[in-house]
């Protein structure tokens, strides 16, 4: 009974995809990158190894399953050796989510905004090029590559 | 006398001036004569300069009309050159409007050309394709926040504890902690009954069932057993328990 579970995701093609999503997919939380960085796991060679392994979510026919474009970027991010380094400091994975969460809310402002006032707009899209993050910039860039419904493009 | 009324290159005034100065001296003329008939300066009798007096003080009235002519004249020009000035002023306004205009659609073609560059090199993918997956990117609000989002609600632009626990990796966790939990307490129940050497290798056990099955390397599981609950310590064991037998979380559903 205890190995049920392990020895049916080890077996089942699907079961495995399905932690592979769920764990790149937790890429986005800063607070778990934190949380892995204090416990050495980007330390470990075999982990980086399946970092980049991780890196075929971002291909046509798997994208669509992600359900938070962030932690691709992330992931991208995490190819770097020194943005690994770097979030062990639980300030600076502090300062991340309170980005992360700056830009959630900005978006959701300028979706209103463009909602409430249809005729006057700015040609540019939601990219957001003019914030300081650049993370979350790109991030939206990567979704509004994917996606163009949720800038709202008035046109 | 003909000469002045008749030359074109004298001005009004010019030929007023000069028929004034003749009527003048024929004036004087005239009362010299008859004042002193015996001393005269000219060979005219008083009739002849009489006649040319006449005669001058008739191109006078004509001249005088021209003026009035000419007078008409200029006040029809200085209508016409103010205008002129009014026509200049909102000539100058379009010619500003138009500029900006010119700026504005420069601008917007040049954007609309960019735009248009991007769309020839873009991938295309069905518009219902694109539509769904906005959809499901909406719904759990992992780019854009919710309207009535304020400080201290618990959504996030990423899975948060309570998420990663209800998820397979949760699951798998959770177990393995579980049955780490039960060997101790036997090992603890079998030293208190019998106090042999239960082996403490058993986690060892655990982890070589996680052996690498493709390429790419996975990490060692033991490791990733404590996760969920050493950074989200505040476990609450009936959801967990209950969320153990729920189907996968509703971010998976088309799979």
């Amino acid at each position: 009974m205890t190995d049920d579970l392990i020895q049916t995701v080890m077996r089942d093609p699907s079961q495995r995809f399905l932690l592979d999503l769920e764990f790149v997919q937790t890429l986005a939380n800063p607070q778990y990158l934190n949380f892995l960085a204090q416990r050495n796991y980007f330390k470990n060679p075999a982990f980086i190894n399946y970092l980049k392994y991780l890196l075929y979510f971002k291909e046509e026919n798997y994208i669509k399953y992600v359900r938070y474009p962030q932690a691709l970027y992330f992931l991208d991010l995490l190819q770097r050796e020194q943005f690994r380094q770097e979030l062990a400091n639980a300030s600076y994975c502090r300062y991340i989510e309170d980005q992360q969460v700056h830009a959630w809310q900005r978006l959701q402002r300028r979706k209103n905004q463009l909602l409430t006032n249809p005729t006057g707009s700015s040609t540019s899209t939601a990219n957001n090029n003019n914030n300081n993050e650049t993370e979350t910039s790109n991030t939206q860039n990567s979704t509004n590559a994917i996606s163009t419904s949720t800038t709202a493009n008035n046109r | 006398m003909t000469e002045i009324v008749e030359n074109p290159n004298l001005s009004t005034r010019r030929k007023l001036d000069l028929l004034l100065q003749e009527m003048d001296t024929i004036c004087r003329e005239i009362i010299s004569q008859l004042y002193n008939p015996s001393f005269t300066t000219s060979n005219l009798n008083a009739q002849t300069l009489i006649d040319m007096f006449i005669e001058r003080q008739n191109y006078l009235t004509q001249q005088i009309q021209i003026v009035r002519q000419q007078q008409e004249l200029e006040r029809q020009l200085q209508i016409k050159r103010d205008e002129i000035l009014k026509c200049d002023r909102a000539l100058r306004c379009l010619q500003t409007y138009l500029l900006q205009a010119v700026q504005v659609l420069s601008s917007a073609v040049y954007q609309a050309r960019e735009k248009l560059a991007n769309i020839r090199r873009a991938k295309t993918f069905p518009s219902e394709t694109i539509i769904r997956y906005a959809h499901q990117l909406a719904s759990c609000y992992s780019t854009v926040a919710p309207d009535n989002w304020q400080q201290g609600d618990l959504r996030r632009p990423y899975p948060t504890n309570i998420d990663m626990r209800r998820g397979l990796l949760g699951r798998i966790s959770e177990q393995i902690l579980q049955r780490q939990q039960q060997q101790q307490f036997t090992t603890s129940n079998s030293m208190v009954t019998s106090a042999t050497v239960v082996d403490s290798s058993a986690p060892q056990n655990i982890s070589s069932s996680y052996t690498p099955v493709t390429t790419a390397v996975r990490p060692v599981k033991h490791d990733t057993t404590s996760f969920a609950l050493d950074i989200f310590s505040s476990t609450n064991e009936d959801t967990n328990h209950s969320n153990f037998s729920s189907s996968d979380t509703d971010s998976y559903d088309d799979l």
